[in-house]
């Protein structure tokens, strides 16, 4: 899993019952700081699917969006393992610099 | 709240943009919530990329062969093309606007043909292959642009950028143009 792939999948086991395209790019911008381009949090989402790690359904059109629907997404067991097992990597990575944790 | 997306922005994404409706639904949720024409043309940029590197990678033998088509046939008019002028210039003087507007149109009318030929042979994925021979054929004008400007007097060189620019706008336009005509209607709803 890439690191962005990874921040989608946080991002949407954070938003949690209405993880469509807006809030989850909206949450990675919130925790990086930088534009998220809407598409590329798709491909991400199509990648994540594809290995079992989200589902997803259609929710229903509204005006605001021009008519469109949502596709709502949800981390599956198998996607929540997996965030778990991603940062228990990055955590045992990051305790194994101790400078840089002092540092903070 | 703003009722539209911008025209142009609006245009590209029906055309050249994923089929995902939740995408542009998105994106035009965002816009209607306050975000910023420049936010929705980067949205608009990666998007068409994004959908140009997957249709690439997803139809490769189709994309080659339209890509292939594209660069024999606007070779092929490069050459007829550049014989016309040959000629033209010896009965006529080309320097002034006259032969500006009479390059232009030519080089106009030389891609329409290549994007709509790209159009019919790799529908629906014409405009994607489209804008994939126009960022082909950016390296070779680019180094047409700097040999000319190489052997051009100091105070042409500036032109010659400039008109290097302006003939790739109007190929990129006009091939795109040719392949939108050639494949058809949007493959989506249009936004406005």
């Amino acid at each position: 899993m890439s690191d962005f792939e990874a921040m989608v999948l946080l991002a949407v086991i954070r938003v949690g019952d209405d993880a469509y395209g807006v809030p989850v790019s909206r949450e990675i911008e919130s925790a990086t700081g930088r534009t998220v381009a809407v598409a590329a949090v798709y491909a991400a989402l199509q990648r994540l699917e594809g290995r079992g790690l989200v589902s997803s359904e259609t929710g229903e059109p509204t005006p605001i969006r021009g008519g469109r629907a949502k596709r709502v997404f949800r981390a599956t067991a198998k996607g929540v393992a997996a965030a778990r097992e991603t940062a228990r990597a990055f955590m045992a990575l990051w305790n194994g610099i101790p400078q840089l944790r002092l540092r903070g | 709240m703003r009722a539209r997306l911008p025209f142009l922005a609006a245009f590209l994404l029906e055309r050249l943009g994923p089929v995902d409706e939740e995408l542009i639904g998105d994106v035009v949720e965002e816009y209607q919530s306050g975000r910023s024409r420049l936010w929705v043309w980067y949205q608009v940029f990666v998007a068409i990329s994004l959908n140009v590197a997957r249709t690439l990678w997803g139809h490769r033998r189709r994309a080659a062969g339209g890509l292939v088509l594209a660069w024999l046939v606007g070779g092929s008019q490069e050459y007829w093309f550049a014989r016309s002028i040959e000629w033209v210039s010896s009965h006529a003087d080309l320097s002034g606007p006259a032969g500006f507007l009479f390059l232009s149109v030519g080089i106009g009318f030389s891609n329409l043909v290549v994007g709509y030929l790209i159009g019919r042979v790799c529908r629906p994925f014409g405009p994607q292959i489209a804008i994939a021979y126009v960022v082909s054929v950016v390296p070779f004008a680019v180094i047409s642009a700097v040999y000319t400007a190489a052997g051009a007097p100091d105070a042409l060189r500036g032109w010659v950028v400039l008109w290097t620019l302006g003939q790739l706008c109007i190929v990129g336009a006009a091939a795109i143009i040719g392949a939108i005509v050639a494949t058809g209607l949007p493959h989506q709803r249009p936004l406005r």
